[in-house]
């Protein structure tokens, strides 16, 4: 009697220790990020106080109403949305051709050409741009759609072809073989059979090619200037060690974190299985 | 349009698929294949765009001169620093909350979904967070460390020794991918068998043990994958730094590849920064085939 009872006192301890742990992750994790948003509803003068102040009564949209007057962050929102859309709307087009073609088909020295997926995939992304920086100025693709779309696919469309090539390998050879038996075409085959089985596959590729799309700093900042510079570039010229537009800064971080933090907790499910997939053995 | 399609269902299944793969192909040909060799090219030039566009064959002066330059030298293990603080913080951390998560319970799916945003959000935006609360005039974390008695005033924390500036960086970065190591960590968590647990509770390992003898072995494959992902990562370190410190102040935080970035793109010195690009690569390779003899040496 008193062993049993002990036994659940421990239970209990322990479901206490879980919560505890659980909530001390869930602040760590969003207390930053909470602390910046309410940060970017303040007064200025609130935000230029020793100790920290924080009214809610006086929050407001000043800062975000200050980045929307400002004609260099709208341009740089406009890019953003224009190229990421772009590039990864190309990105699952030329992958679901790409997966198609190495999940389904016998080609020759196809393991070669995995081989390079692979390796543009471990290729530091500066090692690429420096010469494409080079290439893209002989032929005017500096601060142009164009060019950007061009060098975004160049990053996404490998990953785009590692993912699906699981999932079209996945779909039973037959499914093909009846189709072409019963008169679809090549294409028919594709588009009527292989496409809709695929489709969760393109859509994390889409999910993940617009998240790392949207939060890569490093090529607008390679590939663009002034006209085409995108959001991320725009937000980053509010860091450095002696910037102090802190309600901008704030402001800014929380509109470039919303489509991709919407993105991720929408579409959890298959963003964790894909992220998780490279840990698992087997 | 018919006698195209027809040709289309005549020709090979090797000749349909490589046709599908043309676009992907020629993407990777000419945006990847071509700068590769062409940067190899230039990484044996002397090319520098403030004085002539033109690139002029100068062997191995590049690589020479890199390796003599005392910034690039001092650049190394302050990101070999950056990385191994980097690596020990989301492993131990991320290990304990996938630890946690292994267990159910009300609202876990609250906690794996707040784990999400550091993950999906910009690196600049992790950047601008931390910029703001480690903030030298009104950061809260001055505002916390002196109501704790911890510090007598506001202080400008990136003003110290090199090593205390890099953790800074370290733990701000940690915040954002720790999450991606714990998800990892909790997806191989749940393909242990229960049974090996249950066995060593019958012959009365106690919890510690449990935790040495059979989750750390049976996660090894995975600790690798994760080790070498992150380690990667620590080495491209960029957006971070350029939005908390620009390398600095003075050279403090000024780790490779963002040093290499600012060769290329600041000093314009672009033979001398494609020799940093590819010492940067030949480390990662060195990486990826660990990597790839992991995955080999585990499949068996």
């Amino acid at each position: 009697m008193s062993r049993s009872s002990s036994a659940a006192a421990r239970r209990t301890v322990g479901r206490v220790f879980l919560y505890l742990g659980a909530a001390a992750v869930v602040f760590f994790i969003l207390s930053p990020f909470a602390w910046v948003f309410i940060t970017s509803l303040q007064k200025s003068d609130y935000l230029m106080s020793v100790p920290p102040r924080v009214s809610i009564r006086d929050f407001n949209l000043g800062y975000y109403k200050m980045l929307f007057s400002d004609g260099n962050f709208r341009s740089a929102l406009r890019n953003s949305i224009v190229v990421i859309l772009l590039a990864s709307t190309f990105a699952m087009g030329i992958a679901a051709l790409g997966g198609y073609a190495v999940g389904c088909f016998r080609i020759r020295s196809k393991s070669l050409f995995l081989f390079a997926i692979l390796a543009v995939q471990l290729t530091p992304a500066l090692a690429l741009l420096i010469p494409l920086f080079m290439i893209l100025s002989t032929y005017g693709l500096i601060d142009t759609y164009l060019g950007l779309v061009l060098v975004f696919l160049t990053f996404q469309v490998p990953v785009g072809i590692w993912i699906l090539r699981g999932f079209f390998h996945s779909i039973p050879g037959e499914l093909f073989d009846s189709s072409r038996i019963d008169g679809c075409s090549r294409l028919g085959t594709f588009f009527r059979i292989a496409l809709p089985l695929a489709r969760p596959g393109i859509v994390a590729v889409g999910i993940f090619t617009f998240i790392q799309g949207w939060n890569d700093l490093l090529i607008p900042l390679v590939v663009s200037i002034q006209r085409r510079s995108m959001l991320t570039v725009y937000a980053a010229s509010f860091g450095g060690l002696y910037d102090t537009n802190y309600g901008g800064a704030a402001a800014v971080a929380m509109l470039s974190a919303l489509p991709t933090t919407l993105m991720a907790v929408l579409f959890r499910k298959q963003l964790i299985s894909g992220l998780t997939a490279g840990a698992i053995k087997g | 349009m018919k006698m195209y399609s027809r040709g289309l269902e005549r020709m090979s299944e090797h000749r349909f698929g490589v046709l599908l793969l043309s676009p992907a192909f020629l993407l990777i040909l000419v945006l990847v294949a071509y700068p590769i060799v062409y940067s190899l090219y230039l990484s044996f030039s002397d090319l520098v765009l403030s004085r002539s566009p033109v690139p002029r064959f100068v062997g191995l002066r590049n690589y020479a001169e890199m390796l003599r330059n005392p910034i690039f030298l001092a650049s190394l293990w302050k990101t070999g620093f950056f990385s191994v603080s980097f690596l020990l913080a989301t492993t131990i951390f991320g290990m304990l909350v996938a630890l946690l998560l292994n267990n159910n319970f009300w609202g876990k799916n609250l906690v794996i979904t707040s784990l999400l945003i550091p993950w999906a959000i910009p690196k600049v935006v992790n950047g601008l967070i931390w910029k703001w609360i480690y903030d030298g005039n009104y950061g809260i974390l001055n505002a916390i460390l002196v109501k704790l008695g911890i510090i007598g005033e506001y202080r400008f924390f990136f003003g110290g020794s090199p090593l205390s500036a890099i953790l800074l960086i370290s733990i701000a970065n940690a915040w954002k991918l720790m999450p991606f190591v714990a998800l990892m960590i909790l997806a191989a968590l749940q393909t242990i068998p229960k049974t090996l647990y249950e066995a060593a509770k019958v012959d009365g390992a106690g919890a510690l043990q449990r935790f040495f003898k059979i989750t750390v072995p049976q996660l090894k494959y995975s600790l690798i994958i994760i080790f070498i992902l992150q380690t990667t990562a620590a080495v491209k370190v960029f957006d971070i730094i350029a939005v908390l410190t620009q390398g600095g102040p003075g050279d403090t935080t000024m780790v490779t590849y963002y040093y290499v970035y600012r060769v290329a793109f600041d000093y314009l010195n672009i033979g001398l920064a494609s020799a940093g690009a590819y010492l940067v690569t030949a480390v990662i390779v060195v990486f990826a085939i660990v990597y790839y003899k992991t995955l080999g040496g585990g499949t068996e």
